[in-house]
């Protein structure tokens, strides 16, 4: 039976930092590694807004990604 | 002129881990992000090879200067 083995995960957070010339929001982000596995949303969110209210900027969005190798 | 808030914590195995934060919102105390790092710590997300952040190492900002040169 094939299972997924965990490897990492990332956070993503993305800031407004203006807008552009069409009015269009111009965004910059930045990627946190070392996300341990089977973390919550509710820590998750925790973490990203203590420290989105670190920036200067607003908080667009944040993403988490979670690499898993498949064994065989 | 642009500024890196960097913040470190020790881990439990003997490790220093960095989470930076770029462009931080000028003013910042230490008692603010002496909070988010303990937020940071108590929700457990981030882990260096399994090992937990155990404690707040150092909080310091990052200045870095361009000066364009012109190409004689």
């Amino acid at each position: 039976m094939a299972t997924f083995n965990f490897q990492n995960a990332t956070l993503k957070i993305s800031y407004e930092t203006g807008v552009d010339e069409a009015g269009k929001p111009v965004l910059a982000s930045k990627t946190y590694n070392n996300v341990r596995e089977n973390v919550t949303s509710t820590q998750v969110a925790a973490v990203i807004q203590g420290i989105a209210s670190l920036s200067n900027y607003p908080l667009s969005a944040a993403l988490k990604t979670e690499t898993e190798e498949i064994q065989f | 002129m642009s500024q890196v808030l960097e913040m470190k914590f020790d881990t439990a195995n003997g490790k220093t881990i960095t989470i930076s934060v770029n462009d931080p919102k000028p003013g910042l105390t230490g008692a603010e992000i002496s909070s988010v790092m303990q937020t940071i710590m108590d929700q457990d997300v981030f882990h260096h090879e399994g090992n937990a952040l155990i404690g707040k190492n150092q909080a310091r900002i990052v200045e870095r200067n361009i000066t364009e040169v012109t190409l004689a």
